[in-house]
């Protein structure tokens, strides 16, 4: 391993050395891309030199770096969505050029084709990724209108998506935990609202979403199917900006501005629901029913959730820039139950058979409280700086956190009393409070630099830690109770669970994107990652490699290879996401996850639609699966023997078309895959060390999305999705079963105490549910103001009611059959359905 | 808790479901033979054969019947083992099997699939049982007592053999209840690995002051107290020493009566090395039993071990050994 790191080491200090010697002879112009009416950095926009066609894309920051000869020039700025930008600068020294690229003001015309020279499309190496602008997740109609970063990634080829609606995504047949979800580059642990069903992501705070499947740059790692990189708007840095929106489910607010003008601005967004109030009303109802009796029971309690994003960028001058972004979201689901009442004691009187009041009341009351709060918070201190015309370093601090709080608390109070308003005596009372909280945070820092040394290669190179504390589940009780009007005594207060686990996880990382001749293109890079947990340290050298063929101008072949470790896991067997599910590091026992991934593709394109067909394999290695009959609600303890290491395969061929401009936009997508899971170590064994189809094996998965604008006052869109049924574990046959007994009177061991109706499963994962479909439809309506722009937003989800599974449950049905005088039983299958058609509204008021 | 977070979840998910009866369109392929057999040295091979029900639609057949009509034969090296059914509808043979035999079972009926299983008669456990020490301790909360009986448990396990063994112990002195427990300690282990089981041994004493039944009513031939299953996996070729500590609940009453836990105790040990597809058939068995709570809701369904080819069920064997200490 040493000779190997030792040479790793030799080669890319002679790569980097004949690098520097090949750019003596060049100069550099460099700068940032931004968008000319917000001062909002651009993402991916090309920069190219219209002579050699050399050329570069921004960083996230919207920096460029581009090293030519000596002479005039003339570059070309382009990027999606913006009018191209010409620059004509004569070079005989390196250059600072800052360009503001023009929004496409009328967004009906048949925009100019950009040409993609950046990380993705037929001419970028990049593979296996896509870029969904938010403005197209803006139109698709989501749940409740509720649009959603997450539910749209479901739509992509080679993404499924979990249970019906929701936020769950399984990659090229990963699980759910193997997807890294990055806010501005620090991870995410809980994308989930609402049991799943809505994302964390306010569309409102975001700029730019970018998915990758596979061909994953080195920078990434840490995950092992996918990586979703999601980045917030920075906040225009001349006007002031905003919008607010009331929908069915929630509210949003939206506002950005300059705080300096041209050097500091911010960007707000906050989001919250209704439910709780909403349900009000009925409640207040019901406890009115119940009011003024002698017996009165109330209830209270409701659901909410929200979603703070703030952002505040300082530029102190063109070469540095301080940012610092803030997320806060909880889900707050409460309880209250009230239950009190004064009853008159009764005397029995043995000689009339009748009870007769005594005058002696008994006064009681009874409160439990149930509060369940979850939610993640996210802060990253984050500078960009300029070393050089051609290197760029951008460095951060983070702390991410993600917190489930659980408390249940019983009041009892009981007295006697002589007369109804008589004073309360023998009084005993009681309370006992029962809390859990599991929890997991991360405080890193990390290190990029991009250097630029000349046209043919773009490197990035840097390295991160992180401390990771995983508190998975502690649970404090409390009980105290007193009698006969004496103060309560505490009868107990302790805390059990896991104590606190301390891990690091470290890594480095070069890439290199190089272009080696005009048509051929590579990406090579390496991670290397270690993680120490409990004085164990793991390793793991990771090479990525991706090529890129250029046949035409518009045509390529592109291959990768890419290898990811995975040292974190998640515990949960639902269908739905729970905030009881627990974050684990690996231990002693349970190795790190790993993956190797190849994939192939062929990418045209067409000037209006991109075309791109991939076939990958995928092999995973540690992967976990519960074994049979484990549950993992709310506990930690012992997880390690409730779970078995194994092996997982996936291959695929994925289909996608997208037309990014014009009139008409939107893309159609179908992935043909297979997953396979094989857990066949001695020990570990699950379904006999036979392989079976992966919870989420699907054949088929097609969707399709399509907005048209019909005029500047109207657009349309609709979603098609149909997929085949997830894969689920249920028994069609039942037998008698057998126990070995004791010893019997013949001596030997008996077979004894059967058990009937034993559910005869053949395998795991043994029964695929019905295919699933659906169509949803949304229409916007744009009205423009003096001074801003108010948009109604109508949207059926659902639209031709499907009956979609969310799972499937086998029921009994009894009948009285007159003619055998006796009950006859049926059993028979039923799925069960939560969203059928859902039509929703919103209003959206921008200024 | 737990059960209030069961219970809001689902009323959550009540409140938007709606539930529609769907065709079966999974693979079914019939009913099927279901044969029980367990080899044991110095006994002879019987075999048990009912058929399957589908789960579906209106129940009909009884699947506790023991089939009539079916041929059952059987192979051990070059014998041919043949079986005759008896008034209980066993198929039962004259062949006793030894350590060491590969035996091969098939049976067939018309309207079934044909069924065939294997097994390979392990050999019997090298364990040494010793008493250890009984005490009656105080508990720390109340005037109650434990009585604690210690057991030492030495397994000599045979090298590069995959071993599997079930242990149990009970008493013939002792009707049970519901509230016995063992705890075994393995060597060198900080934490004791406790075994929880829902039968328990008590003295007619104890029943009758605790409950006020009378004893006459109980059943007194339910006897197992404890059961555990054990793979040789982290001691393949050592001896392994399992402190067995037998605590049982007293309360004070009960324990200040005369004479009392100096009594009778005869403990029965019995351990059996069972077959590959013996030990996993009931390990899947008490997992399934086990599962069956409210937690399951949100776990993972539990595949039953078959190892009969064409049909269900199991053909294992066991060798075991059956000390007694009073």
């Amino acid at each position: 391993m040493e000779r190997f790191y030792r040479k790793l080491i030799f080669l890319l200090a002679a790569l980097l050395l004949s690098l520097q010697l090949q750019a003596q002879q060049k100069y550099t112009v460099s700068g940032y891309v931004t968008d000319a009416s917000s001062g909002e950095p651009i993402i991916g926009a090309a920069i190219i030199d219209k002579e050699s066609s050399q050329g570069c894309i921004t960083e996230n920051s919207g920096f460029y770096s581009l090293s030519l000869p000596e002479g005039s020039k003339t570059l070309i700025i382009s990027c999606l969505g913006y009018s191209d930008a010409l620059a004509e600068i004569h070079l005989k020294g390196n250059v600072t050029l800052n360009i503001r690229l023009e929004e496409q003001l009328d967004r009906l015309s048949e925009a100019v084709v950009t040409a993609h020279t950046g990380g993705l499309g037929a001419k970028g190496t990049q593979m296996s990724a896509i870029e969904v602008p938010i403005s197209q997740i803006k139109t698709i109609p989501a749940i409740g209108g509720e649009v959603d970063v997450i539910k749209a990634l479901q739509l992509l080829p080679g993404v499924q998506s979990g249970t019906e609606g929701t936020a769950g995504i399984y990659v090229r047949g990963g699980g759910a935990d193997e997807n890294l979800l990055m806010m501005d580059g620090v991870p995410l642990y809980n994308v989930n609202h609402l049991f799943g069903f809505f994302s964390v992501f306010n569309a409102d705070a975001l700029k730019n979403v970018t998915l990758y499947k596979g061909n994953f740059p080195a920078r990434f790692g840490s995950h092992l199917s996918s990586v979703i990189d999601v980045r917030m708007n920075d906040g225009n840095d001349s006007e002031y900006h905003g919008s607010a929106s009331i929908g069915l489910i929630s509210s949003k607010i939206n506002v950005e501005g300059p705080i300096v003008k041209g050097h500091t601005t911010f960007n707000v967004s906050a989001r919250r629901t209704y439910f709780d109030i909403l349900a009000q009303p009925v409640i207040a109802y019901i406890n009115k029913q119940n009011a003024g009796k002698d017996y009165e029971e109330k209830t209270g309690g409701g659901y909410d959730f929200y979603d703070f994003n703030a952002k505040i960028t300082h530029r102190f001058n063109n070469d540095d820039r301080l940012s610092l972004c803030v997320y806060s979201g909880d889900d707050n689901a409460h309880v209250k139950i009230t239950d009190k009442g004064l009853n008159e004691q009764m005397v029995w009187n043995p000689s009339t058979g009748t009870g007769t009041p005594s005058g002696i009341y008994y006064n009681y009351k009874d409160e439990t409280r149930f509060t369940w709060r979850w939610g993640n918070f996210l802060s990253s201190l984050r500078w960009n700086h300029t070393v050089s015309p051609k290197v760029y370093m951008s460095a951060a601090l983070s702390y991410t956190q993600y917190k489930s709080r659980l408390a249940v608390g019983v009041d009892s109070y009981s007295a006697m009393r002589e007369g109804r308003d008589g004073d309360d005596y023998d009084i005993s009372s009681s309370n006992g409070d029962v809390g859990y909280i599991s929890l997991i945070d991360d405080l890193a820092g990390n290190v990029e630099f991009a250097w630029h040394p000349e046209p043919r290669h773009d490197v990035k190179f840097g390295g991160l830690y992180t401390f990771h504390t995983f508190k998975p589940g502690i649970i404090s009780l409390k009980q105290a109770a007193g009698e006969g009007g004496k103060e309560s005594e505490t009868l107990l207060d302790q805390k059990v669970g896991d104590s606190p686990t301390c891990t690091h996880e470290s890594a480095l990382f070069i890439e290199d994107n190089w272009a080696a001749t005009p048509w051929l293109k590579a990406n090579v890079g390496a991670r290397l990652s270690m993680y120490n947990v409990g004085g164990r340290a793991y390793f793991s050298a990771e090479p990525r490699v991706g090529l890129r063929a250029l046949a035409t101008d518009k045509l390529s072949f592109k291959a990768s290879y890419s290898e990811m470790s995975q040292y974190i896991h998640l515990l949960c067997n639902s269908n739905v996401s729970l905030p009881s599910d627990l974050w684990v590091p690996v231990t002693r026992n349970i190795r790190p996850m790993r993956s190797r991934q190849a994939a192939a593709g062929v990418f045209y394109d067409l000037g209006k639609f991109d075309l791109s067909a991939e076939v990958y394999g995928k092999t995973m290695d540690n992967v976990l699966e519960y074994k049979d009959g484990a549950s993992y609600l709310g506990t930690s303890t012992g997880w390690e023997e409730k779970v078995s290491q194994g092996r997982g395969w996936a291959y695929g061929l994925e289909l996608f078309v997208q037309k990014k401009m014009g009139r008409t936009t939107g893309w159609i997508g179908y992935t043909l895959a297979r997953t396979m899971r094989c857990f066949d170590r001695p020990g570990q064994m699950i379904n006999d060390g036979n392989p079976f189809p992966a919870k989420y094996d699907r054949r088929h998965d097609l969707s399709m999305t399509v907005t048209h604008t019909f005029s500047r006052k109207f657009d349309l869109s609709a979603t098609f999705v149909y997929a085949s049924g997830n894969c689920g574990t249920i028994a069609f046959e039942e037998f008698y079963a057998y126990d070995v007994g004791g010893i019997g009177e013949a001596g030997g061991h008996d077979f004894q105490d059967g058990y009937y109706g034993v559910g005869y499963i053949p395998g795991r994962n043994n029964y695929r549910m019905p295919p699933y479909n659906r169509m949803d439809i949304g229409m916007n309506f744009y009205r423009h103001h003096k001074r801003g722009q108010g948009i109604w937003n109508i949207s059926v989800y659902n639209v031709y009611n499907s009956l979609n599974p969310f799972m499937i449950t086998t029921n009994v049905e009894q009948k009285w059959d007159e003619e055998l005088h006796q009950h006859t039983s049926r059993t028979y299958l039923s799925k069960v359905s939560i969203f059928p058609v859902l039509p929703s509204f919103s209003y959206t008021y921008k200024f | 808790m737990r059960k209030l977070i069961f219970a809001i979840i689902p009323a959550a998910m009540l409140a938007l479901s709606c539930e529609k009866e769907i065709k079966f369109t999974g693979n079914y392929d019939g009913e099927k033979l279901v044969l029980f057999s367990l080899a044991e040295p110095g006994h002879p091979l019987s075999v048990q054969v009912r058929k399957s029900r589908f789960f579906l639609g209106e129940r009909t057949g009884n699947p506790t019947q023991l089939l009539s009509g079916v041929t059952v034969q059987a192979r051990s090296g070059n014998e041919e083992i043949s079986f005759e059914r008896d008034e209980e509808g066993v198929y039962r043979s004259s062949y006793v099997p030894s350590e060491g035999d590969h035996i091969e079972i098939s049976a067939s009926m018309e309207g079934f699939a044909s069924v065939r299983a294997e097994t390979t008669v392990p050999r019997a456990p090298e364990v040494t049982i010793t008493r250890g020490e009984t005490r009656l301790r105080r508990l720390r909360s109340g005037n109650d007592y434990t009585l604690e009986i210690h057991f030492k448990l030495t397994f000599h396990d045979r090298a590069g053999e995959r071993d599997r063994y079930k242990v149990s112990m009970y008493t013939k002195n002792y009707i049970t209840d519901d509230r016995y427990y063992a705890v075994t300690k393995a060597d060198g282990e900080s934490d004791p690995h406790v075994f929880y089981v829902d039968k328990t041994l008590k003295t007619k004493d104890m029943l009758l002051m605790e409950s006020g039944t009378d004893i006459t009513n109980l059943d007194i031939e339910e006897r197992y107290a404890f059961f555990e299953y054990l793979e040789d996996g982290s001691f393949d070729g050592e001896d392994r020493v399992f402190d067995v500590w037998c605590e049982s609940y007293v309360s004070e009453e009960t324990a200040l009566l005369p004479n009392y836990g100096l009594g009778d105790y005869e403990w029965v040990f019995d351990i059996l090395s069972l077959s590959e597809d013996q030990y996993s058939y009931l390990v899947s068995l008490q997992k399934y039993c086990d599962s069956d709570d409210l937690a399951s809701i949100f776990g993972e369904p539990v595949c039953i071990h078959n190892n009969v080819k064409g049909g269900i069920g199991c053909f294992g064997s066991v060798s075991g050994i059956c000390v007694t200490l009073k």
